[in-house]
């Protein structure tokens, strides 16, 4: 089975608790045949509870986002690290826009059960789809329970990711 | 024709809505509809509705950050704080302020966004005052007093040191962008 790495860095408890969020992508990765080694802290850096992300489509990444990624306490280049924040400006669920060398995505206190597992989808190379039963989708918050499962397209991305093993 | 409930919140449900084209078309008209949204909504549909009010640039964009400023939860009023900011943006680029006089839209949208912005300086909850800190502009010493002494306030009592640091950085970036630009400047963090 395949495996990525992923670090979840918590600035802001999120509203959904983290438990249902890494079952819930438990549940759509293990499905797709990958697993995920976990490791989750607490980090204390408030001035990053609100992250400016630009349009968070092509970039430029801002100055917040490349000082926000840059604080990855031990993880790899190739782990995958999501930060819970309190909110974006502009107001997003999550942004995956991130530094080459730094994969990662931040998710907001307000975000839906699917939102970590969306954005992981991003940084792990998965495009929006137009289903909205799907992962992809654009709107994560009206998602059915549990989504579609990931197509073989989407399957085989995430297996040619640079950060899955 | 009028923005409907369904286009606007067939735009706030998205995950990452484009502003820019959602303000564009669908305009001033949505501006009823997203602060009845503001209202009630779930607090990111509200914070959504909140931001884009603030991407219509209108002087009653004001009246729907005024309701996010009154929701009880911090995210809302974040959002607040970042919409007033693209309201006072715009403002200040779309012209410069007589000095001491509403003279039309613009001039009316940087007085009441100015004025919510210092009132959230004063919010009870550190992440709305750090945000609302964004959005002082480093000509205010000459043509805002009123909000460079907010921050000043903030700089010095605020009972986050993070805070009072940020603070006093936007101080220090205003007195250096004056400095540099031979009297105005414009202070930005992040």
């Amino acid at each position: 089975m395949k495996s990525f790495n992923l670090f979840l860095k918590v600035l802001v408890e999120p509203v959904i608790d983290i438990d249902t969020l890494i079952k819930n992508m438990e549940r759509v990765y293990g499905a797709a045949g990958f697993r995920f080694e976990l490791s989750v802290e607490d980090l204390n850096l408030p001035d990053y509870n609100t992250v400016r992300v630009g349009d968070c489509d092509n970039g430029p990444l801002t100055a917040m986002q490349e000082e926000l990624f840059e604080k990855r306490n031990g993880a790899s280049p190739t782990d995958i690290v999501v930060y819970f924040v309190h909110s974006t400006s502009p107001v997003f669920s999550g942004c995956a826009l991130h530094p080459p060398d730094r994969p990662g995505a931040v998710v907001v206190r307000d975000a839906s059960r699917w939102t970590l597992a969306h954005e992981v989808g991003h940084v792990l190379g998965l495009d929006h789809v137009d289903e909205p039963d799907r992962l992809m989708t654009r709107f994560t918050g009206n998602l059915p329970d549990p989504p579609a499962p990931l197509s073989p397209d989407e399957i085989e991305t995430i297996a040619r990711s640079d950060f899955v093993f | 024709m009028a923005a409907t409930p369904d286009e606007i919140m067939k735009v706030l449900n998205l995950d990452q809505p484009n502003y820019d084209e959602a303000a564009a078309r669908l305009g001033k008209g949505a501006l009823p509809i997203l602060k009845e949204v503001v209202k009630t909504a779930h607090p990111l549909t509200a914070s959504k509705a909140a931001y884009l009010a603030g991407k219509i640039h209108h002087e009653k964009s004001v009246e729907v950050l005024r309701a996010a400023k009154r929701r009880p939860e911090g995210a809302v009023r974040i959002a607040a704080a970042a919409a007033a900011e693209l309201l006072l943006d715009h403002a200040e680029k779309s012209g410069a302020q007589k000095a001491g006089r509403v003279t039309g839209a613009r001039d009316k949208i940087l007085e009441s966004a100015g004025r919510l912005v210092v009132g959230l300086t004063t919010d009870r909850d550190a992440d709305v005052r750090r945000v609302a800190s964004w959005s002082l502009p480093a000509d205010a010493a000459q043509e805002k007093p009123r909000t460079i002494k907010a921050v000043r306030k903030l700089s010095k009592t605020d009972s986050s040191a993070r805070l009072r640091d940020s603070a006093k950085a936007v101080l220090n970036r205003t007195k250096a962008a004056r400095q540099g630009a031979g009297g105005r400047g414009k202070a930005r963090q992040g």
